[in-house]
């Protein structure tokens, strides 16, 4: 089985500053990945390079058949097929959210106004949020706003939507309408990669937990055989971590 | 302290606690109100009593607030302030436009456009720098100076011109920092979704920068008003102008006066609206508050 999405030998640097190093990864399509470690191993960086809102500076990076790192011409045609939703949500603070969401098909798809319009206020309606279509996003709670900018990513109907710590800007009560929605997207097969903290939801929701620390892989798996029964020393010092926090 | 906790509020009691309270009956304001007005009469009573009690006085009075004088220079006046909206409506839509194109320019990142870039930056230093009165009398007086036939010698033209020069090097720069104000999450989140960098920057940048310094322009849109009297300078006839003439014929000044009248009660509506604006935002804000 071909990957949807193939990591190979993948380096990113900021400066003298190595965050990506030697990335090999593949994410099968209608899976849901779950990336996992310390702030600032590379989670974010990751998915940044994968939707080219930053440059890496070796390897490539493989949507089906072509190489995303190194088609600079392409660049705007094949974000619109990677979607991405950002801890701090990111919703346009001037359009309300029928235009926030129908923003990017109009301009960048091209589709009718009209067309695009109906298609958001079925998406609004199936996540229960038809009732702030005119709303602007101000007036919106954050988790909210999150949900928003979920559905603003999903109308782009992309191949695959990367969701970065989606959830960690959020007061605790509003962490699990985002998480419902994540879980909805994952029963109707949508591909997804996720940087996340809430190890209870990777273990959840996730087909492949990949761990990261210092920029590398360290160690990935199955969600039931990784927090069970880690490889890695660091892997279990890690979750020992993490476990211990909560 | 006792060793009981005291009983909790009756509803009663809590209903007044939420009711609703009459201006003057929250707390302090009546002492609030005392002090506010106290001191209003000391200072403006202060200073009333020193000007009017001051030996000149009267002769100021006369020189500068004569009714007489104000009701005989107004039609002169009012007919010339009626040149300095003229002015100032075909200068600021100009202002507006080259000065949202200079920033734009500068802003840029095409290596191509570098000479471009350079002149546009050298443009906003220079007439950022320059007095609008000495930029108004080079134009005003030099340009016809010159005698090339085809350029016009109306100093009107000069002086809209020479306005629209110095204003829209201020107001570059005052769209140029709206710009720049607009977060990069919001780039990235145009860019993520397909956006090219143009669009990105036509739908999501340029809107929120442009709302974000409405207040200062409209600031601008004061001083441009002003602007326009220092064209009487290099000849037209506007408010200030007619004010002067009348000035010297008459000997008094009380023209000038209903001069600055005029442009003061056009500039007040723009500064509350200017401040309505702000306000507003100021409101949004808190909103934000529950995210």
């Amino acid at each position: 089985m071909i990957a949807l999405l193939r990591y190979e030998s993948v380096y990113k640097a900021y400066g003298q500053n190595l965050v990506l190093r030697n990335i090999n990864l593949d994410v099968q399509e209608h899976s849901v990945t779950c990336l996992i470690g310390a702030s600032g191993c590379g989670k974010s960086t990751l998915l940044r390079c994968t939707n080219l809102l930053e440059e890496i500076q070796h390897g490539a990076i493989w949507l089906r058949d072509i190489d995303l790192a190194n088609s600079q011409k392409q660049a705007d045609d094949l974000r619109a097929r990677v979607g991405m939703v950002f801890q701090s949500y990111n919703l346009f603070p001037h359009m309300n959210v029928l235009k926030n969401i129908t923003l990017a098909p109009v301009k960048v798809k091209g589709e009718r106004r009209s067309e695009a319009e109906d298609r958001a206020r079925d998406l609004l309606q199936r996540f229960g949020l038809l009732d702030k279509a005119l709303e602007y996003p101000d007036r919106l709670s954050g988790g909210q706003q999150q949900r928003i900018a979920i559905i603003r990513a999903l109308a782009m109907q992309p191949e695959v939507l990367l969701l970065d710590e989606v959830t960690s800007a959020l007061d605790p009560e509003m962490v699990g309408e985002v998480m419902d929605i994540i879980i909805e997207l994952k029963n109707l097969n949508i591909t997804m990669m996720l940087a996340t903290h809430q190890m209870g939801f990777a273990s959840q929701i996730a087909d492949n937990v990949v761990f990261l620390d210092s920029g590398s892989i360290v160690e990935q798996g199955h969600p039931s055989q990784f927090f069970s029964n880690p490889q890695h020393e660091r892997t279990r010092q890690f979750l020992e971590r993490v476990t211990m926090a909560i | 302290m006792s060793t009981i906790p005291p009983p909790p509020l009756s509803d009663q009691d809590v209903a007044d606690l939420l009711k609703p309270k009459a201006f003057w009956e929250q707390q302090g304001v009546i002492k609030s109100l005392i002090i506010a007005l106290l001191s209003t009469i000391v200072i403006f009573g202060g200073i009333a009593f020193t000007v009017g009690r001051s030996e000149g006085w009267g002769a100021v009075q006369q020189a500068f607030f004569s009714r007489p004088d104000m009701r005989a220079a107004f039609p002169k006046v009012w007919e010339g302030f009626q040149l300095n909206i003229k002015m100032f409506m075909i200068a600021e839509p100009l202002v507006l436009a080259f000065g949202l194109i200079l920033a734009l320019i500068r802003i840029g990142t095409n290596p191509v456009l570098f000479p471009v870039r350079a002149i546009a930056i050298a443009y906003i230093d220079l007439f950022r720098g320059a007095p609008a009165l000495l930029v108004i009398m080079m134009l005003g007086f030099g340009m016809p100076g010159l005698r090339i036939s085809w350029l016009p010698n109306d100093p009107v033209f000069w002086g809209i011109t020479a306005c629209v020069i110095t204003s829209s090097a201020y107001t570059a720069e005052t769209f140029r920092a709206g710009i720049e104000s607009v977060h990069r999450s919001q780039r990235s989140a145009a860019r993520s979704l397909g956006l090219s960098n143009r669009q990105t920057f036509q739908h999501v940048v340029l809107p929120q920068g442009i709302k974000a310094v409405i207040p200062p322009l409209i600031s601008g849109f004061v001083s441009l008003q002003k602007e326009t009297a220092l064209v009487s300078t290099i000849g037209p006839l506007e408010a200030t102008r007619r004010a002067q003439i009348y000035s010297a014929l008459n000997f008094n000044y009380s023209s000038y006066v209903i001069a600055a009248l005029l442009f003061i009660a056009l500039t007040i509506p723009l500064a509350r609206f200017t401040d309505y604006l702000l306000q507003r935002s100021a409101k949004r804000m808190q909103m934000g508050g529950l995210a």
